[in-house]
């Protein structure tokens, strides 16, 4: 188990790294210029120029290239070319927010999508199974844009019952993890459902009910947990994707979460802090997933790492 | 609003007269006279409350010589003042932090005369030698607009503790328009340039305005509180002292549907309306729509004079008498606009009241005539034009915004029917502007605000060709005399006349066909007192209170 351990944190390492060549390449190919960004329609050449030296894009790009990693290696990201705010602490105050964000999504969607999919098994082939698939299937293809909209527009404008934008206090939370979790639990509502109509064709189910035992039991005992497995990874897999998915949710709204810093900065053209949120995104996507892996074994003993 | 069509009057002097009487430049503008006495009397305006504005873009840094950030700009305002302002009527020049300025002869010289009462919010007095530290710092820290404003700067010197005299190695014609800019131009605190040095000084700023600077939540909101001490309010404000409200939350909402919500739903005071919003708000019991003119033209298409074959003249002419201002102004804003006859806006200083005479009108057969004289024919049972075996087709380059869309759209169907053929390539800002620079496009449709006519020397200077904003490639000497001219001038006449002939010159020339300025809207929530904007749309905060 440690050696499996190891040798994953091992494999972050050349990870990362392609991450790092590929985001430093795409930033600095995507045309546009940080300097006019920066200097705005009225800069002149002169002001442009100046502006270029003060940020080191004069330099040859393989020797930015160096900067870059040997400053990641460190963790400093560099300042930002729009805020001259350190990139790291930047990330670190929006982090939490898009973290929180993630979690709330992805809890609201654990509830409802599990408790979908555990009534839909029970009822299977029964009216509220139907319901249950048809609301599933809606939550699926909504686009997460316009379903935020118009909870906004339904429960922040005509009811009021919360706040139409930016975070502050917990109901400022409800709206935007709503729109969030929305299509992960519609996912995890139709796995949960086929994952547990499998497991209560085995054996095992039938044994369990032939020994008398009352069905919340066989259900929440036997067949809840043999019908995780699949459930777990797509949770892993959801959070991964909830984390960088955030940036149409915080967009919309106005979340202070690193997804909407990511937007901002490449309309900025903002290079160290494109670069230093990507990384970051996809070192929080990676760790995710080995939690998700690490946590099979637990769900299943019969799962080892060897 | 009454500063509505402002520009209108402005073009008869005998009007603008009248105006200055009943409006007058003092801070004395309303309600006495147009009270109706069925309406309950307004109270004393109350201390205390939040006011919270909402804007589309959020802030990068508060530091004067290295933003160039409008939303920046406009934070600063609040936290700073400037060594001249200006009438709000009028846009006439004025004092303010410095009571009193002489220009040398030869205009490179301007001494000013600082007031002695003044207090950054450190307590720290406001001193010649704290501006000589500010404006210092453009050498070393300059890339921003507080830098670009100062034009050929050369020495500043301190003649005594309140007396500064700024030389420049060229007179500067925009200069003293510039210093009225309480944003780009306040003083920053000298006790807080030793504290957090340049690079931390924009997230910790420190000046002398109403408002200092509290908390930034990056990627929310800024707070600023109220500076106790303020007592040196521009002369137009009613109140001397320090402002109303406790607080000026800056709350900062990207996408427009979310920020017309929570308009709405009354979480913010004040917030510019979109057009497309404008129907929610019109008859809202809530809310009062303050209209302004906007300092410069929302849509002008950009012909490209290296591309072949804009670089005839006849060929620009011919776009610009195709063009159906009123369809597009329908089309692409609801009607909610009016059509733009010259480069600059009726209420910039400088703008040439009788442009429309050199402008192009809708005239598709003379426009037809101007290609066939061209040599751009049209083949038997086609419908594009061709010379010489090849097409007329051009790329129309813009960015994917609606109305430009709607606007590109509009002038792709007109330009058909002239046998024009309009490729519409559409790119994300940032990748636009490098490509404009470059010289890649045809045509382009870029709007612009800006505060003076020396935005025609960015515009239509060959220097500015491929390194500026001339992204026309406009290379015509008489032209660069002209708007040299305006930038290197400080009397006002002579100014003046450049500005006209340039604005003259670049219609004749069909530089660029301007195509419509839109309406701009201002909501107001009810429980707002005092609010006001200048003539060309800024906000005055200083006599604004809440009611709740």
């Amino acid at each position: 188990m440690t050696t499996y351990i190891m040798k994953r944190v091992l494999s972050i390492i050349p990870t990362m790294l392609g991450v790092a060549v590929l985001v430093f390449l795409m930033v600095h190919m995507i045309p546009g210029d940080p300097a006019r960004a920066i200097g705005g329609l009225e800069a002149d050449a002169a002001q442009l120029e100046a502006i270029r030296q003060d940020l080191g894009l004069h330099e040859p790009l393989h020797i930015q290239f160096f900067d870059f990693v040997t400053g990641a290696l460190r963790g400093d990201f560099g300042r930002s070319f729009s805020t001259g705010v350190p990139v790291t602490q930047e990330i670190f105050s929006r982090m939490p927010h898009t973290f929180k964000l993630a979690l709330a999504g992805i809890s609201l969607s654990v509830v409802i999508g599990l408790t979908a999919g555990v009534v839909a098994a029970q009822h299977h082939q029964r009216p509220l199974d139907n319901i249950v698939m048809v609301a599933a299937m809606f939550g699926v293809s909504m686009p997460s844009f316009w379903f935020g909209l118009m909870l906004i527009v339904i429960f922040a404008v005509t009811l009021g019952w919360f706040p139409t934008s930016g975070s502050g206090s917990p109901s400022h939370l409800v709206l935007p993890a709503m729109a969030l979790g929305i299509r992960a639990a519609a996912i995890l509502a139709r796995l949960t459902r086929s994952s547990m109509l499998d497991v209560m064709k085995s054996d095992f189910v039938r044994t369990a009910r032939g020994k008398g035992l009352s069905e919340s039991v066989i259900t929440l005992k036997h067949v809840l947990r043999n019908s995780l497995i699949p459930v777990v990874t797509i949770v892993g897999l959801q959070f991964g994707a909830l984390l960088a998915g955030t940036v149409i949710i915080e967009q919309v709204f106005a979340w202070p979460g690193i997804g909407r810093l990511l937007i901002r900065s490449l309309m900025a053209r903002d290079f160290p802090m494109v670069q230093g949120t990507i990384l970051y995104i996809a070192l929080a996507f990676v760790l995710v997933n080995l939690v998700v892996d690490l946590f099979y074994s637990v769900l299943d003993p019969r799962i080892q790492y060897n | 609003m009454r500063l509505k069509n402002w520009h209108v009057l402005c073009v008869s002097v005998l009007l603008v007269f009248t105006m200055a009487v009943t409006l007058g430049c003092a801070p004395e503008v309303d309600d006495e006279a147009d009270t109706d006495p069925d309406e309950e009397p307004v109270d004393e305006p109350g201390e205390g409350g939040t006011l919270v504005l909402g804007q589309a873009e959020e802030a990068d840094v508060l530091h004067p010589h290295r933003t160039a950030a409008i939303a920046a700009n406009f934070v600063m305002a609040q936290m700073g003042d400037a060594l001249l302002t200006r009438c709000p009527e009028t846009g006439e020049i004025e004092p303010h932090l410095a009571e009193e300025y002489e220009v040398a002869d030869d205009g490179k010289e301007v001494t000013f005369h600082l007031r002695e009462d003044v207090t950054f919010h450190s307590g720290e007095p406001l001193d010649a030698h704290a501006y000589e530290r500010t404006l210092s710092a453009v050498d070393k820290e300059g890339h921003g607009q507080g830098a670009a404003r100062l034009g050929p700067l050369e020495d500043i010197h301190v003649e005594d503790d309140y007396t500064l005299t700024l030389t420049f190695s060229e007179p500067f014609g925009p200069l003293l328009l510039n210093l009225t800019s309480a944003g780009y131009q306040h003083a920053m605190d000298p006790t807080h340039l030793d504290e957090y040095g340049h690079d931390d000084y924009g997230r910790n700023p420190s000046s002398t305005g109403p408002w200092q600077f509290d908390d930034w939540m990056s990627g929310e909101s800024i707070t600023l509180t109220r500076y106790e001490d303020y007592a040196w309010a521009e002369y137009f404000y009613d109140n001397e002292s320090a402002a109303y409200p406790d607080e000026i939350e800056l709350r900062y909402i990207e996408e427009d549907s979310t920020r017309m919500a929570a308009l709405e739903a009354g979480e913010l005071d004040i917030c510019s309306v979109s057009l497309a919003d404008l129907d929610t708000f019109k008859d809202h019991p809530e809310f009062e729509l303050v209209e302004y003119d906007r300092e410069g033209n929302c849509s002008n298409l950009w012909f490209n004079h290296d591309q072949e074959p804009l670089d005839d003249v006849r060929l620009r002419r011919a776009l610009a008498y195709g063009m159906n201002k009123e369809a597009i102004i329908n089309a692409a804003i609801d009607g909610h606009g009016e059509p733009a006859h010259g480069i600059l806006p009726p209420v910039m200083w400088g703008y040439y009241e009788n442009i429309e005479d050199h402008a192009y009108t809708y005239q598709p057969d003379k426009a037809a005539e101007l290609l066939d004289e061209a040599g751009w024919e049209l083949p038997e049972g086609e419908d594009v034009r061709e010379k010489d075996g090849e097409t007329l087709s051009l790329t129309l380059m813009v960015t994917p915004d609606q109305e430009v869309m709607r606007t590109s759209e509009m002038l792709q169907a007109q330009y058909r029917e002239l046998g024009v053929e309009i490729e519409i390539d559409t790119y994300e800002w940032g990748t636009l502007m490098e490509y404009l620079s470059e010289g890649r496009h045809d045509l382009s449709i870029v709007g612009y605000s800006s505060t003076d006519p020396d935005w025609l020397y960015q515009i239509f200077h060959s220097e500015e060709a491929g390194v500026g904003l001339n992204w026309a490639f406009v290379r015509d000497e008489e032209m660069d005399e002209l708007v040299e001219g305006i930038r290197y001038t400080l009397d006002e006449e002579e100014r003046r006349e450049y500005a006209e002939e340039a604005q003259i010159r670049a219609i004749d020339n069909a530089h660029w066909a301007p195509i419509y300025r839109s309406d701009q809207y201002i909501a107001v929530h009810e429980r707002v007192e005092g609010f006001d904007v200048n003539f060309r749309g800024t906000w005055l905060l200083h006599d604004v209170w809440l009611t709740e």
